[in-house]
């Protein structure tokens, strides 16, 4: 895709997100439009974002695919890697050759290595002092990401970030944590769902997610929502 | 994956889950990779309720 091109859908996709900041969403759709429009606009393969729960511990709450959702987990796992660091320094987390990867990210390495990825870039979701998660690229050939792709790569997790502490203030919630809480649940809701699909058509996880996401689009419903009735048998998909 | 396959409620399924894994000595992350890579399956039943031929 060319670079004018690329702009347009950037611009596009900007003007989606401003949109859904101001008439309303449900974080977790939000967040899993990012990772999707990451994937799709930059020059990654895969994309993901972790959120720190009630303990002050991260959780996967979005991404593209099963093989990056491996990854996050084992990182988590494990407690090292490079989401771990972005998350901890409140820094960019640059690893353009996953085989050169510190030692102590062992875990880390054999995952992306047994996934094809080989290049992972993460970036701390971040306003002023408060470090809420991360978004990590990732993609199967080694190298540095280009400087647009970074650009708009955190333009993106800005608006992740905004996204997730604007809603927490308009619910006038008491804390951060609890909302993130709440997206973390959904997130669980959701995997059950992937499983109730896996097994009643007969599809793989990847599938049974895409299922679920559009029939919530489709039919106009949040990915929870849809989830929701899936597991308790209203729904089949 | 369960709850389909058992037409049962997620606490229930998580709780099979745990059983198999108690009976058969094994953490419930390999029982749950198991039932994922459809390796395993709860709709049979298992062997010492079949009848002998």
């Amino acid at each position: 895709v060319n670079n004018s091109v690329r702009s347009e859908q950037l611009f596009e996709a900007f003007a989606t997100f401003a949109d859904t900041l101001v008439t309303g969403y449900d974080v977790l759709d939000l967040l899993q439009k990012l990772v999707e429009r990451c994937r799709e606009l930059l020059n990654v393969d895969s994309a993901g974002i972790l959120l720190v729960n009630d303990d002050g511990t991260l959780e996967l709450v979005a991404s593209t695919s099963e093989e990056s959702a491996f990854v996050e987990v084992i990182q988590l796992d494990a407690n090292a890697g490079p989401s771990l660091d972005a998350f901890r320094s409140q820094k960019v987390v640059s690893v353009p050759n996953v085989a050169a990867a510190p030692e102590q990210w062992a875990a880390f390495t054999t995952a992306a290595a047994f996934q094809g990825i080989n290049c992972v870039y993460v970036m701390p979701l971040r306003l002023r002092e408060v470090t809420i998660g991360t978004l990590s690229l990732m993609r199967h050939e080694p190298g540095e990401l280009r400087p647009y792709d970074i650009k708009a790569a955190k333009a993106l997790a800005d608006v992740a970030t905004i996204g997730i502490l604007q809603e927490r203030r308009l619910r006038d919630a008491e804390s951060v944590r609890e909302q993130l809480q709440e997206a973390l649940s959904s997130r669980i809701v959701i995997e059950q769902a992937k499983g109730v699909v896996a097994e009643t058509a007969q599809v793989s996880m990847d599938t049974a997610f895409s299922l679920i996401r559009n029939h919530a689009r489709t039919q106009q419903q949040s990915l929870r929502a849809v989830a929701g009735q899936l597991i308790s048998g209203d729904l089949r998909l | 994956m369960v709850v389909a396959q058992l037409g049962t409620t997620t606490e229930d399924a998580y709780l099979i889950l745990q059983a198999r894994a108690f009976a058969d000595s094994r953490p419930m992350r390999d029982i749950a990779t198991d039932v994922i890579e459809r390796r395993l399956r709860f709709t049979d039943p298992p062997d010492f309720l079949r009848e002998a031929p």
